[in-house]
């Protein structure tokens, strides 16, 4: 557990050591400022995040693979991998360690938006409901979270951050509107309705959208999670079937 | 291959399965939690929930049988807020039903979706096959009338009448009008044959309707068909018979049996066609004709009731926007709340829970022989609830309306809903009686019943009656209570345009923070709710009454006049007869006056109390105006006719959200008493200044990202 | 203590290392001498865990490293070749980071890395970028983090690679002192260092282990053949001749060259390994009536024992056995494991 911890804050801390985690933190603010300013801060509208959460799927994608890249990615580039696979530390837990890194870095991330959130309580009369507003908040981690373990495979898949990056970048774009994309092409008809119901189960947006509406269901957030814990399982595969090639 | 080790083959194979694995205990994981999902709703107004009401309706449902609720139609011009929203409350009652009442959405504009809505009717019409033939047969039976009444027309009828008059014409003395008007209606007598034959001809396409290759019979559409033609053929005969008669009764009548003859045979016929007409009336379209007629005009929300034994359930159709909300404008906030009330009313429909009696008891003037009909709102709505309405007319009968045969076994709560009239008003006219007089033989009717342990509703208007030192007539109610209606003054507020005064009566009341006990079920049924308590009169403690009872604490349900420009004026009654829309122009409205009038609110205009009774306790509302609900259905009937504000809604769904709370408390029914507010203050962003709403927009975009870098170029120096 | 017995590892088709075999005990550095892909890369990283063997085993202070990964991988200190670290870390910061993974606790750790910061001379850099530092003191940083934890093992591959002259000799100062306590085990194209710092040497060529003996007894034993240089003064003839006449008669030797030069014979001889033929050469010459001037043997080095294994390994021939016999070992393995 401490191993974890410890390689969990050598990421944070390296995060901001570099210049890409400030830039990552500065593109999310601005995409968010940009969301909420065109979504939610408009004069005698209804003052809440709502949109600005629902919205959240998307927000993330962009700043998310900044993240995940660099946890295993970088390692496999520099060789730092071999002292950290040949310390104490086993694959899972170098695997855990890096995705709560970046998870923390993700909170950290998401953070400064409370900004956001102070603004529009200013603005707002009667000040808007909290429920909404921390639900959404929890819905932004699960997602990215997830979005993070997604990316966190893909980057023990790779040395080349690069890669990593586009990889993760459209492999979340899939989750996000591939269901979409897919359910057009499902042919109409009972017969199909169970390609239906699975292509509805995997959508990350829906999901999303409950948690902005205030809604905190229990399936929800299992899927959230136990989607992150099966990548990060899958991740610490990909990372022991290195020692194998 | 030929370097495969064990190692990498006991990797492989543990990879393998740990993988494989943890992907399927991610699914069923996954499966499980969505079956056993649990929702937690973080909104402050309990905005993703069910009410406890609906809630109720909708494990009412559980054991009963499948019911069904499908939104079909053409979906593209909802928006998907709303779609969610009603998708979200739907779901949650399919959840409270414990699997009881299923739900589907279908958009004919989808690729499939007419397929889909087309089945679904198809699947009505096998449900309604029995009923659907039994009412064709009645339908095939007014048809062969119609058939039978067009040859007999032609063959006998029009010869018959047509000699009767001409006889008539020959005597020459005969009363000229009536003649005009049998001659009028022989000219238009050939048409009746062909017009029967159409209709009955009509009906039957109506048995044989199909839509999209479904055969959807429509009884009901043909016996309408049918009744739209014989009514006017009945109304028709019993015009000419009455002419006939009134030139057979013409001194000097020569032939006169001839004509006797003629207008009895008429009225044999008349009487025939009668019938005919009637049974074609009572002839109801079945619930899969309601449903199809209903989505050929829009997109309609369905609701199929569980079958019980023979009887296929009740089908009702509503039009989509009754359940949206949709017209409402910005109230999507309340889109989700509006449709859950809807759903809840509709579902409490089909499965007929013990539901509340309601009698409304009015005691109104007659003007011009018409009864004000004050309460036809109040009573569709209630009927919507499944509750059965009773009008006890005061005025025409004083007895006690007999509710035995609604109420056979006596277990059904009955709730007594009584407006005390304006007791100012003089009487009208002959029959009528002044307002006073009225007023009284309310109180006495009402009081009898309290005293004998009925549950009350009472509205209390301004009254003169405390003037004369007398109490208000509905203190005989609530006098056993421990309460009186200090009828006497009106809450009124004072208000300026510009440098005019005004003086208005209209009360927004607030719920009262003292709201305990008894009151405090009604009182969170309305919380956040603007009630319009319009000509308000407060309501107070009064010293203990007759049987001992005192007041509750916390009986006080709602407050107004919180705060400045508020007092309690005496001499309104000048003032209220001026016509509504010219009070605000008055040159000298009421004023407060320290010697009458009184300061110091807020004053109770909701109150609630509880006492003993037989059996059960005995409760009482009582609300300090009886134009509450007035107003309330006034603009609840601006709604239908799609002209309400939001502002008009939520006002009016307050105060019908406080009648239908009272009836169910007062019937005892604590757990259907909504529950949380129907419409809230939603939190809104403050109207600002163009310049600051620019830089508050550039610091979000701009300003905090820059911070961010400034912030990561300091860290960097900082730690080199 | 560190012991490898018949590990084998191969990439796809192409077997890296073919049943590698040594042990190395405590208070000894270890050579691991090889040409380029010679498998010794790979050999490490089986010691060091980063690779399970194929087959064979590696034992760690006695731990197994694929049975007992967690207790080899504690007892173990590695400093990959080129000294991989986290660029955008100070060197406290790295130390410390190094510390906790080997879950020192707080007072362990602040006095470990002290002490290996100053074992490897890294105080004024402590609290430096590792991406603003030379070569050299990167790689005493690895040093010191392979060092930290105080292990039984220190495997250090190519220690000395990309060092300055200086750095190098500090290098080989750092090694000899942990070698005098530990078993050390470092890898090396570089032929002098291993001689000067090594008591021990592992030959690997092409997957193999030729030799493992202290460099001494190397060169004693496979030292390769004994090269003679004679000068001797032409007075006959055909001096060339005369002097490899008289060469020639000495058991054992073989004439290489002998030409004339002016007023001198140079001849060069190899004889038998292991035995000193110059007296003998001396001797001969003195019958024939020569008068040398000089007779030398070139002492044997390390560099000619490699040299010599190098070139006494067949061409091609391991890659084609380790085709054929890899076979026959998978399927051995196999067999155990089942």
């Amino acid at each position: 557990m401490s191993v974890i911890l410890t390689i969990a804050r050598r990421e944070v801390a390296s995060f901001f050591r570099l210049p890409v985690g400030w830039v990552c933190v500065a593109l999310f603010m601005f995409l968010a400022g940009l969301l909420m300013v065109t979504t939610s801060l408009t004069p005698d509208q209804p003052a809440s995040m709502r949109a600005f959460f629902a919205f959240a799927g998307w927000l993330l994608m962009p700043v998310v693979p900044a993240v995940s890249m660099r946890l295993i990615s970088e390692e496999l580039r520099s060789g730092t991998i071999e002292p950290l696979m040949t310390s104490p530390a086993s694959d899972l837990g170098i695997v855990v360690g890096k995705y709560l890194g970046g998870l923390i870095f993700l909170a950290v991330l998401i953070l400064p938006t409370a900004t956001h959130a102070a603004v529009l309580v200013w603005v707002s009369d009667p000040a808007p409901d909290p429920g909404p507003i921390v639900s959404g908040y929890l819905a932004l981690m699960l997602v990215g979270g997830f979005y993070l373990s997604v990316g966190l495979l893909i980057s023990t898949l790779t040395g080349n951050q690069t890669l990593a990056y586009v990889l993760a970048f459209f492999s979340i774009l899939g989750l996000l509107a591939g269901p979409g994309l897919l359910g057009a092409l499902i042919p109409p008809g009972e017969g199909w309705s169970w390609a239906r119901e699975v292509l509805a189960g995997v959508a990350v947006n829906p999901r999303a959208a409950d948690f902005s509406r205030g809604v905190v269901d229990t399936s929800h957030v299992v899927y959230f999670v136990s989607g992150s814990a099966l990548f990060v399982v899958l991740s610490a595969l990909a990372l022991a079937s290195r020692r194998w090639r | 291959m030929s370097t495969r080790s064990t190692g990498r083959l006991r990797f492989g194979l543990v990879a393998g399965v740990v993988g494989l694995a943890s992907i399927v205990s991610a699914v069923l994981l996954n499966v499980l939690a969505s079956s056993f999902s649990r929702r937690f709703d973080l909104t402050a107004t309990g905005e993703h929930q069910l009410s406890p009401r609906s809630r109720a309706i909708a494990s009412a449902l559980s054991g009963g049988g499948e019911a069904t609720i499908a939104v079909v139609g053409d979906l593209s011009g909802i928006d998907a807020a709303s779609k969610a929203s009603v998708r979200d409350v739907l779901e949650r009652f399919a959840a409270e039903s414990g699997g009881s009442a299923s739900w589907s959405m279908i958009d004919v504009g989808r690729p499939g979706g007419q397929e889909r809505a087309l089945g679904l009717l198809g699947e009505l019409a096998g449900r309604d096959a029995a009923v659907t033939r039994d009412r064709e047969r009645v339908v095939r039976g007014v048809m062969a009338v119609c058939e039978r009444a067009a040859a007999d027309a032609e063959e006998s009828l029009i010869p018959g009448v047509s000699r009767a008059l001409t006889l008539a014409g020959d005597r020459g003395v005969t009363p000229a009008r009536a003649l005009a008007e049998a001659e009028r209606m022989l000219l238009e007598m050939p048409s009746w044959p062909r017009q029967l034959r159409e209709a009955a001809r009509r009906a039957e396409g109506e048995l044989a309707r199909a839509e999209g290759g479904v055969v959807i019979p429509a009884p009901g559409a043909a016996a309408r068909v049918m009744a739209s033609v014989l009514g006017p053929v009945a109304s028709a005969l019993v015009r000419l018979e009455d002419s006939l008669r009134v030139i057979d009764a013409a001194p000097g009548g020569a032939g006169g049996s001839e004509l006797a003859a003629a207008a009895e045979a008429i009225r044999a016929r008349r009487e025939f066609i009668d019938a005919a007409s009637e049974t074609a009336l009572s002839i109801k379209p079945t619930g899969s004709e309601s449903a199809a007629e209903v989505l050929r005009v829009t997109a309609a929300v369905l609701f199929v009731g569980p079958t019980r034994g023979d009887e296929p359930g009740l089908v009702r159709a509503l039009p989509v926007e009754a359940v949206l909300g949709a017209g409402v404008g910005a109230g999507r906030a309340d889109a989700r709340r509006q449709a859950e009330v809807v759903i809840a009313r509709e579902l409490a429909r089909l499965t007929n829970p013990k539901t509340p009696i309601v009698v409304l008891a009015g005691c109104e003037p007659l003007l011009g022989g018409r009864r004000l009909r004050m309460y036809e709102n109040a009573k569709r709505r209630f009927a919507s609830l499944g509750a059965d309405v009773v009008e006890w007319d005061l005025m025409r009968d004083p007895t006690r309306p007999d509710l035995t045969g609604l109420n056979p076994s006596g277990d059904r709560p009955v709730v007594w809903v009584a407006r005390f009239p304006d007791n100012a008003l003089p009487a009208t006219s002959p029959d009528d009686r002044p307002g006073i007089e009225r007023a009284r033989m309310m109180g006495a009717a009402m009081g009898a019943l309290a005293r004998e342990g009925a549950s009350l509703l009472v509205s209390v208007g301004a009254s003169i009656v405390p003037i004369s030192k007398e109490p208000d007539p509905a203190d005989a109610v609530l006098g056993l209570f421990g309460l009186r209606a200090a009828s006497d003054r009106v809450v009124m507020r004072e208000d300026y345009d510009g440098p005019r005064r005004m003086a208005r009566v209209d009360v927004t009341a607030d719920v009262s923070a003292g709201a305990i006990g008894p009151a405090s079920a009604i009182a969170d049924s309305i919380r956040g709710l603007p009630i319009r308590i319009p000509w308000a009169v407060p309501i107070e403690g009064s010293a203990p009454a007759e049987g001992g009872a005192t007041i509750a604490p916390g009986w006080e349900v709602a407050t107004a006049g919180r705060g400045a420009g508020w007092w309690l004026e005496s001499r309104w009654r000048p003032f209220r007869q001026i016509p509504r829309a010219e009070r605000d122009f008055v040159k000298d409205p009421p004023a407060f006056n320290e010697n009458e009038d009184e300061r110091g609110g807020p004053w109770c205009v909701v109150a609630a109390g509880e006492r003993p009774g037989h059996g059960r306790a005995q409760r009482l509302v009582v609300v300090g105006s009886n134009e509450w609900l007035v107003f309330a259905e006034s603009v609840e009937e601006m709604r239908r006719q799609g002209q309400a504000s939001l502002e008009d809604f939520a006002a009016a769904g307050a105060n019908v959200q406080l009648l239908e709370s009272a009836v169910y408390w007062l019937a005892g029914q604590d757990d259907l008493v909504g529950q949380g507010a129907e419409a809230r203050a939603v939190a809104r962003v403050k109207p600002l200044e163009p310049g600051r709403l620019l830089i508050l927009q550039v610091i979000l975009i701009a300003g905090l990202p820059a911070c961010v870098l400034l912030l990561g170029v300091l860290y960097r120096v900082a730690t080199g | 203590m560190l012991s490898v017995q018949d590990v084998a590892r191969s990439y796809g088709r192409v077997a890296a290392v073919r049943g590698v075999s040594f042990e190395a005990p405590p208070g000894c550095v270890v050579g691991l001498l090889g040409p380029n892909g010679a498998g010794k890369s790979t050999t490490i990283r089986m010691i060091t865990g980063f690779l399970p063997p194929d087959r064979g085993r590696v034992r760690v202070a006695g731990f197994d490293t694929v049975e007992q990964s967690a207790q080899a991988r504690r007892r173990l200190g590695y400093l990959p070749e080129s000294a991989p670290l986290y660029a955008e870390m100070s060197v406290r910061g790295y130390l410390d980071y190094r510390a906790r993974l080997y879950e020192l606790d707080r007072r362990e750790r602040r006095s470990a890395v002290s002490a290996s910061a100053e074992r490897c001379r890294l105080g004024e850099v402590l609290h430096r970028r590792i991406g603003h530092l030379s070569k050299g003191y990167r790689q005493r940083v690895g040093l010191a983090s392979a060092v930290l934890h105080d292990p039984e093992v220190i495997v250090l591959d190519e220690p000395s690679n990309g060092l300055d002259p200086t750095q190098v000799v500090e290098m080989r100062g750092l090694i000899v002192e942990l070698g005098k306590t530990k078993t050390v085990l470092i890898s090396s194209h570089i032929l002098a260092e291993v001689e000067r710092v090594c008591g021990r040497v592992v030959v690997m060529i092409r997957g193999e282990v030729r030799a493992d003996g202290s460099p001494a007894d190397l060169i004693g034993r496979t030292g390769g053949p004994g090269a003679y240089t004679v000068e001797v003064r032409a007075e006959s003839e055909d001096p060339a001749g005369a002097v490899r006449a008289a060469l020639v008669r000495v058991p054992g030797l073989t004439v290489v060259s002998a030409e004339a030069r002016g007023a001198w014979v140079y001849a060069r001889a190899s004889g038998p390994s292991g035995e000193d033929a110059r007296e003998a050469i001396a001797r001969s010459l003195r019958t024939s009536g020569l008068l040398a001037r000089e007779v030398s043997r070139e002492r044997p080095t390390l560099e000619g024992v490699f040299m010599h294994l190098l070139e006494s390994t067949p061409e091609g021939g391991p890659a084609a056995r380790g085709l054929s016999g890899g076979g026959a070992l998978g399927g051995g393995a196999l067999g155990g494991g089942a």
